[in-house]
């Protein structure tokens, strides 16, 4: 965001900039920055906490009130902790298909169709209560995300399924179905149960997916498969683009 | 919710290492009071509406977001999996905070909302993204924006 912020500038538009990453503002020396020390993917704090985030934002802005340029960092004044876990929070669905042969592509494609569905009034909750749907980057419904997903444990699939952009190549469009597929499950999980409304951490969620469910399961065993391979698309898509740093350092992948 | 320090010291080292683009220039705009300022969202997110074409890998262009998009309708297609994604699928104001925007410009703290809001990819090289940028600009002139609040992910 620091070289947006410089390019901005010079056409005559005053800019302030969220940093999430200190050294990186320390480098480009953009004119405004607000260091923020929140978990990457939160530049103005928690979510469904519109006092911290107001509070970001505004102090954000008050950056444009000062005169000492051409460049400093402010410090956000917070000494929060790490998100605590949320005690108490269980797992949304105990019968998860994680001891699941992935090596037998038809059951893991029923096990992963079976987890769908039974995620799928909390995922519906959870929509209600957010009103947020943070799936549909593919196109695909998410029956159709489990088949096509599920089907690059064997050969690839020649033709995009119907409904996928037809501009895109077959491991693009593995890309945006495992995205949604991670979405699915990640957003059900913040609906709690359908009897309570425990909001997990992020880290909770996170692990859950990646270590108890048969879809997490399958992209692992992807990964496994094609990056490696001489399919560029796939090698890259599935070696690069679909499983965690965290999660492959934290299973020892 | 302490950034970097959550992170493996391979990940912390990456980020750290990346390298970044240095610039001879130090612009610097003079801006006009908050309680004046037309104010836009500027995002490295990787989002857009649901109908939108995805970002893919080295996309440096931008979606455009009206200020009065349904909230429901915002999906991410950032090609990084190495960030935290759950706070964005609960709350958009986590990540995009037009309501707050929306509601500072409703008690007077800023003049107006800008009428769109615009998301870039943050993986992509921001140096290849400066004929966008700037053509961005000549559209946030037109609409008489003159602060861009720019937010990572």
């Amino acid at each position: 965001m620091s070289a947006l912020g410089h390019f901005l500038e010079e056409e005559g538009i005053a800019t302030t900039i969220i940093s999430l990453i200190r050294v990186h503002s320390e480098k480009v020396r953009p004119p405004r920055s607000l260091f923020v020390p929140f978990e990457l993917g939160r530049p103005l704090g928690a979510p469904n906490d519109p006092a911290m985030q107001k509070q970001v934002l505004k102090a954000a802005l008050d950056l444009l009130d000062r005169d000492d340029g051409p460049s400093f960092i402010e410090d956000f004044d917070y000494d929060g902790a790490y998100q605590e876990p949320t005690e108490d929070w269980q797992n949304p669905a105990a019968d998860m298909a994680v001891d699941t042969d992935v090596s037998d592509m038809a059951a893991a494609r029923a096990a992963v169709r079976t987890e769908v569905a039974a995620l799928r009034p909390l995922y519906d909750k959870a929509v209600a209560q957010s009103g947020r749907d943070p799936v549909g980057t593919s196109g695909l419904a998410m029956e159709q995300i489990a088949d096509y997903v599920t089907a690059f444990l064997g050969e690839p699939p020649e033709s995009p399924p119907d409904g996928a952009r037809a501009d895109i190549s077959v491991a693009m469009i593995l890309r945006y179905a495992a995205d949604d597929l991670t979405a699915f499950y990640l957003h059900a999980t913040s609906a709690g149960s359908l009897t309570r409304d425990l909001t997990p951490s992020s880290v909770q969620q996170t692990d859950w997916f990646w270590q108890q469910t048969a879809a997490a399961k399958v992209l692992i065993a992807l990964r496994a498969k094609w990056m490696d391979s001489d399919n560029t698309g796939l090698k890259t898509v599935c070696g690069r683009f679909m499983i965690p740093h965290m999660q492959i350092h934290g299973l020892g992948l | 919710m302490v950034s970097m320090n959550n992170l493996t010291e391979h990940y912390q080292k990456l980020l750290g290492d990346l390298e970044c683009p240095n610039f001879d220039s130090e612009p610097w705009v003079k801006p006009v009071p908050l309680s004046e300022r037309r104010v836009t969202v500027i995002s490295s997110a990787g989002i857009h509406d649901r109908d939108e074409v995805p970002f893919k890998g080295g996309d440096v262009g931008y979606r455009t977001i009206p200020s009065n998009a349904n909230a429901k309708d915002i999906v991410m297609s950032h090609v990084s999996v190495n960030f935290d994604r759950t706070a964005f699928q609960q709350d958009l104001n986590a990540i995009f905070p037009i309501d707050h925007l929306k509601d500072m410009a409703a008690d007077g703290t800023i003049g107006s909302v800008a009428t769109d809001h615009y998301s870039f990819m943050g993986a992509s090289d921001p140096v290849k993204m400066e004929d966008e940028v700037r053509e961005l600009a000549k559209r946030l002139l037109g609409d008489k924006v003159d602060t861009a609040v720019l937010i990572p992910v």
